[in-house]
C-alpha cells in the first residue's frame, strides 16, 4: 500500500449531452464524493477542453490531490490528454485512471437509472484501484535512421524517393526483376490521360541514380527480427545471371540468344506475347539489366547451349550463368510495406467466359494491347487477329459481389472509362459499358465521365448475367453475346459484341498472409493489411515502426497511393528525426526468482517480446516490444509474470469496486 | 415430415444423404471404370450434355456450378462424343410448360436450337423433368418453325446402359417422343455389328 495518504480527485464529464443525456452526471459525482479517499468530486461539461484540464491542474495544487480519476470517454481518445494534465500539475501521469462512461455506458444503454448505476459502480472501481497505482516512467528506444521499403511499385518508389530526398538511407526491395509495379503496365492514367510511362519512368530512373537508395530487385525479405527503431532484416537476392555492376544495358545478349524466335510467354505482357530465356521485362525497366530465366534457358536445362549471349557480352563479362543467390543482412529503424495487390482471377467468374472465349480479355490485358510498347505495338487486335467493331466492358468483375469479393475496388469504373476512350480512339469501335453504379469520386473524375458520354460511349445499367456465344438469331452469329438486365429500361438485353473486357477488381496478393506474418502485422477480413486507425492512423500498423502504403492496405488509385506513400514516408521520418520513441510503461516483467524457465510465455506472446535467457534459464521480456496485452501474465503457470498498471491487487480492487454494494 | 409419413411404420432416418445417380456413378465407379467396361462401340453422332439445375443448384457439391463436366466425362469414357456448349445449366423452365406455356416452350426451343447449332444430334439429360420438357414439345415448336430440329432427348443412363452392353429393349428407348428415327438408327439391335465389335 502507498506510504502517504491517498487523496483522490474524481471528475465526471457530461461530454455535452453525449453522456449527460443518458447518465445522471450529478448523481455520479455525488456518489463519488462519498467514496473513501475521495477529497474532491466535480462534474464538468467538457473535461477534455482546456478549462477542464486546467481544473485538474489547479485542484492538484489547491487540494493537494495525489490520485485522479476521470469518468468520460474511451481512454483511446483522451487518456493521453489527462495524463499530460497530471504531469503539468506536478503528479506522476500514472497516478491516474480513466473510466469510460460514454462508449461503455451512455452510448450503449437507454435506461437512465440503470446507466447511472453502472457509471457509479465503474467510478467506484476506478477509485479503489487508483489508490494502488505506482509512479511509472516511460522508456526510450533509439531509432536507427535507415528505412526498409518493401515493394517497388509507385507506392514504394514514391516513399523511397521522399525519404532519400530528405537524406535518409533507404533499402528498396522488389520481388520482380524491375521496379515499376502495376503502373508500368498501364498505357494512360485517368482522368488526365497522361502517359503512365512518361510520369513513372523518371521516378524509376531517379531511384536507380539516388545515392541514398540501395535498390535490390529480384529480391525478397525472408526474415525480420527486432522492434521499432531496431529491425534486423534478411534479404534474399535471387541470381539474375547478369551482373548489375558490369552490364551496360546494351541488350546485345538478347539479340544473340540462340532462340531466334521468342518462345516463352511474357509475364509482363500477361502472356499476350513471347520473350526469350534472357530478357528484360520492358524497354524502360530499372535496372536496365537483363535476366536469365533458368527454367527455359537451354544452358540450364541441358548444358549444351552455344551460350552466344556470353559471346555477345564479350569483354564486359557481365553474364555469369554460375551466379548464386546472395543474402544481405540489414539494420533499419522503420519499414514501409508497399507490396501492392493482384487483380481478381477472371476464371473465378466462369459465366463471363474468360479462358473459354478467346476474345474475352481482362482489363489489364487490354492495358497492354493499347500500349505502344505492348505485344501489338498499340494496335487493338484480338486473339483471332480481327480488330473489334463492338466492345463490351463489364464492370465489377470480382467486386461488389457476395460470391467473390464484397468490396468496391475503387479504380475499375475510372479505368473502364479510360479504356473505353482508348479503345474508341484506337479502333473507332462502338463501346458498351455495363455498370452497377458509376463511381467517380475523385478530382476531375466526374468530368471525365461526362467526356465519355459526349464521345457516345454507351452505358447500360445492370450487372451482366453472362457472356455467351449462343445465338438467338442470325445477327448474333460469330459474336459474343452479353446478356444483362437493363435496370433503367426494365428489360433483359442481349448485346452482341466482338470483344469483351472484364473490369476485374483488386484483391490482396496471394502472398499477403506470408508478408503479414513476416512483419507481424494484421489484416482485415478481406486480407488487406490493417491500418492502426481507419481515419486517424491510416498508414500506421499495430506494430510500431511499420507503415503501409498503396494497395496492400486496400484498393486505391495512383493519386491516393502516392499521397499515402508520402504520408508513410513522413511518419517514418517523424520517428527518425525524433531520434527515439517513448514506450508505454504498462509492460510485463518476469520475477526471475519465481520463473522456472518453462518457456510457456515465449510462444504465447503475440509480439515475440519474450525470450529465454539461456545462461540463467529464465524468461525475459523485451520492454520495447511488449505491448502490455497481458497474455503472458495469464499464461504463466508459476505466476512469475506481473504487469505494470495491471497488478493482481489493482485488478481485484477494481472487481470489488464493481461488484460490492458496500 | 414424420407425421406426414403416417405413424410408426414409416420414418425418416436422420443420417440419410440423397445422392443423384450421376454422383453415384461418377464417384463410386468413375470414368475409368466405365471405359474399362465399354461393350459397344458408339455409332451415333455427337450429343450435348444438359445438366439443368438438378445437380449444381443451389449447392454445387457434385460438380462445377457454372460449367459442370461430369456427365461429359462419363459419356466420353463410354466413347460418346460430346459438344462444348454454353447452355449446360440454363433453365428448362421446370413446370412453366404447364403454367405459362409459351414461355416454358420457348426456353426449351432455345436449348434445342443451340445444341443443334453446336453440332449435337441429341441432348442428354440428368433430370426426368428436363427430359420431358425437351422431348414433349418439339412437335409444337416445329409448328412454329419448320426448321426446328427433331432431336432425341435421352436420359444419361440410357446411353451408358447401351454402351455397357445392356439389352436395348430394357433401356426405354421406345418411350421417346422426338427424334425416333435417330434413336432407331443409333440404338438398333444389330447382331452383326455387335458381333463384329465383340
Amino acid at each position: 500500500m502507498p506510504d502517504r495518504e491517498v487523496r483522490i480527485g474524481v471528475y465526471t464529464c457530461h461530454c455535452g449531452t453525449n453522456i449527460a443525456a443518458t447518465v445522471d452526471v450529478r448523481a455520479v459525482a455525488e456518489f463519488a464524493a462519498a467514496l473513501p479517499h475521495v477529497v474532491l468530486s466535480r462534474e464538468y461539461k467538457y473535461m477534455c477542453s482546456e478549462p477542464g484540464q486546467d481544473l485538474i491542474r489547479q485542484d492538484i495544487r489547491d487540494h493537494n490531490l495525489n490520485r485522479i480519476v476521470v469518468a468520460s470517454c474511451s481512454p483511446h481518445l483522451h487518456e493521453h490528454t489527462f495524463r499530460t494534465a497530471l504531469k503539468v500539475g506536478g503528479l506522476n501521469p500514472y497516478y491516474f485512471h480513466m473510466v469510460n462512461i460514454r462508449e461503455q455506458v451512455s452510448w450503449v444503454h437507454t435506461d437512465r437509472a440503470q446507466a447511472t448505476k453502472k457509471a457509479k459502480y465503474l467510478v467506484r472501481a476506478a477509485v479503489r484501484r487508483v489508490g494502488l497505482h505506482e509512479p511509472l516512467e516511460r522508456g526510450r528506444v533509439a531509432i536507427h535512421p535507415d528505412v526498409l521499403v518493401v515493394g517497388g511499385g509507385i507506392a514504394g518508389i514514391h516513399a523511397a524517393l521522399t525519404l532519400a530526398n530528405a537524406g535518409k538511407h533507404v533499402f528498396l526491395v522488389e520481388k520482380e526483376p524491375t521496379i515499376g509495379g502495376h503502373m508500368a503496365r498501364f498505357d494512360k492514367t485517368f482522368p488526365t490521360l497522361d502517359c503512365a510511362a512518361c510520369i513513372l519512368t523518371p521516378k524509376m530512373s531517379a531511384v536507380r541514380a539516388h545515392p541514398n537508395i540501395t535498390l535490390w530487385t529480384y529480391a525478397e525479405v525472408t526474415k525480420v527480427d527486432g522492434y521499432v527503431g531496431n529491425y534486423k532484416a534478411t534479404v534474399l537476392r535471387h541470381p539474375r545471371y547478369v551482373d548489375e555492376d558490369l552490364c551496360s544495358g546494351c541488350l546485345q545478349c538478347l539479340e544473340a540468344c540462340v532462340y531466334k524466335q521468342a518462345k516463352v510467354p511474357d509475364d509482363f505482357n500477361l502472356g499476350l506475347s513471347k520473350r526469350r530465356p534472357i530478357y528484360i521485362p520492358f524497354p524502360q525497366a530499372v535496372p536496365q539489366v537483363p535476366v536469365v530465366d533458368p527454367e527455359t534457358c537451354i544452358q540450364f536445362k541441358s548444358g549444351k547451349c552455344k551460350t552466344t549471349c556470353i559471346e555477345a557480352c564479350g569483354e564486359r563479362h557481365a553474364i555469369n550463368l554460375q551466379a548464386e543467390s546472395k543474402v544481405e543482412q540489414i539494420e533499419v529503424g522503420t519499414v514501409i510495406l508497399a507490396t501492392g495487390f493482384q487483380t481478381f482471377d477472371a476464371a473465378r467468374t466462369p459465366y463471363y467466359g474468360y479462358g473459354r472465349y478467346p476474345n474475352v480479355y481482362t482489363a489489364l490485358e487490354v492495358e497492354r494491347l493499347v500500349n505502344a510498347s505492348g505485344p501489338t505495338g498499340g494496335e487493338v487486335v484480338m486473339r483471332d487477329g480481327r480488330k473489334p467493331q463492338t466492345v463490351g466492358i463489364v464492370h465489377c468483375v470480382g467486386s461488389r459481389d457476395e460470391n467473390t469479393h464484397r468490396w468496391c475496388s475503387r479504380v475499375c469504373c475510372m479505368y473502364s472509362l479510360k479504356l473505353a476512350h482508348l479503345i474508341k480512339e484506337h479502333t473507332g469501335a462502338e463501346i458498351f459499358n455495363f455498370y452497377i453504379d458509376i463511381r467517380t469520386p475523385g478530382k476531375g473524375f466526374e468530368e471525365f465521365y461526362q467526356k465519355l458520354l459526349n464521345e457516345h460511349v454507351h452505358f447500360i445499367r445492370g450487372r451482366v448475367a453472362e457472356v455467351t456465344d449462343w445465338v438467338f438469331d442470325a445477327s448474333e452469329e460469330g459474336k459474343l453475346v452479353i446478356r444483362v438486365e437493363d435496370t433503367l429500361a426494365g428489360f433483359v438485353r442481349r448485346i452482341p459484341v466482338d470483344m469483351v473486357v472484364l473490369a476485374t477488381g483488386l484483391e490482396p496478393r496471394a502472398d499477403a498472409a506470408e508478408v503479414r506474418r513476416l512483419f507481424n502485422i494484421s489484416c482485415g477480413g478481406e486480407g488487406f493489411f490493417l491500418e492502426r486507425h481507419p481515419k486517424l492512423a491510416p498508414v500506421n500498423t499495430f506494430t510500431d515502426g511499420i507503415f503501409l502504403a498503396g494497395c496492400c492496405q486496400g484498393p486505391k488509385d495512383i493519386p491516393d497511393t502516392v499521397a499515402q506513400a508520402g504520408a508513410a514516408a513522413a511518419e517514418a521520418m517523424a520517428l527518425i528525426d525524433a531520434g527515439y520513441v517513448e514506450t508505454e510503461p504498462n509492460t510485463a516483467h518476469v520475477d526471475e526468482a519465481v520463473c522456472c524457465g518453462c518457456k510457456t510465455c515465449n510462444s504465447m506472446c503475440p509480439y515475440h517480446a519474450i525470450s529465454l535467457v539461456e545462461e540463467i534459464r529464465k524468461s525475459r521480456v523485451n520492454e520495447a516490444l511488449c505491448k502490455g496485452c497481458g497474455t503472458c501474465v495469464a499464461a504463466c503457470p508459476s505466476g512469475a509474470i506481473r504487469q505494470n498498471l495491471f497488478e493482481d491487487e489493482e485488478i481485484f480492487e477494481e472487481i470489488e469496486g464493481i461488484l460490492s454494494n458496500a | 415430415m414424420r407425421a406426414a409419413l403416417g405413424g410408426p411404420e414409416l420414418k425418416v432416418l436422420q443420417a440419410i444423404r440423397v445422392r443423384h445417380p450421376l454422383e453415384v456413378i461418377y464417384q463410386d465407379a468413375g470414368p475409368a471404370a466405365i471405359r474399362a467396361k465399354v461393350a459397344r462401340k458408339w455409332r451415333g453422332g455427337a450429343v450435348a450434355c444438359y445438366y439443368g439445375c438438378q445437380l449444381v443448384r443451389p449447392y454445387a457439391e457434385a460438380d462445377r456450378a457454372h460449367d459442370p463436366v461430369r456427365m461429359d466425362e462419363l459419356l466420353a469414357a463410354a466413347g460418346v462424343p460430346t459438344v462444348e456448349w454454353p447452355l449446360k445449366t440454363k433453365c428448362c423452365g421446370g413446370t412453366l410448360t404447364g403454367t405459362i406455356h409459351p414461355v416454358g416452350v420457348q426456353l426449351n426451343a432455345i436449348l434445342l436450337k443451340e445444341a443443334a447449332r453446336k453440332g449435337a444430334q441429341a441432348i442428354v439429360t440428368i433430370c426426368p423433368l428436363c427430359q420431358y420438357n425437351l422431348d414433349a414439345y418439339q412437335v409444337e415448336m416445329r409448328n412454329g418453325s419448320r426448321t426446328h430440329p427433331d432431336m432425341p432427348v435421352l436420359y444419361f443412363t440410357q446411353i451408358l446402359g447401351w454402351a455397357l452392353g445392356a439389352d436395348p429393349d430394357s433401356l426405354g428407348f421406345g418411350r421417346a417422343i422426338a427424334g425416333r428415327k435417330t434413336i432407331a438408327a443409333w440404338f438398333r439391335k444389330e447382331r452383326t455389328t455387335e458381333a463384329a465389335h465383340a
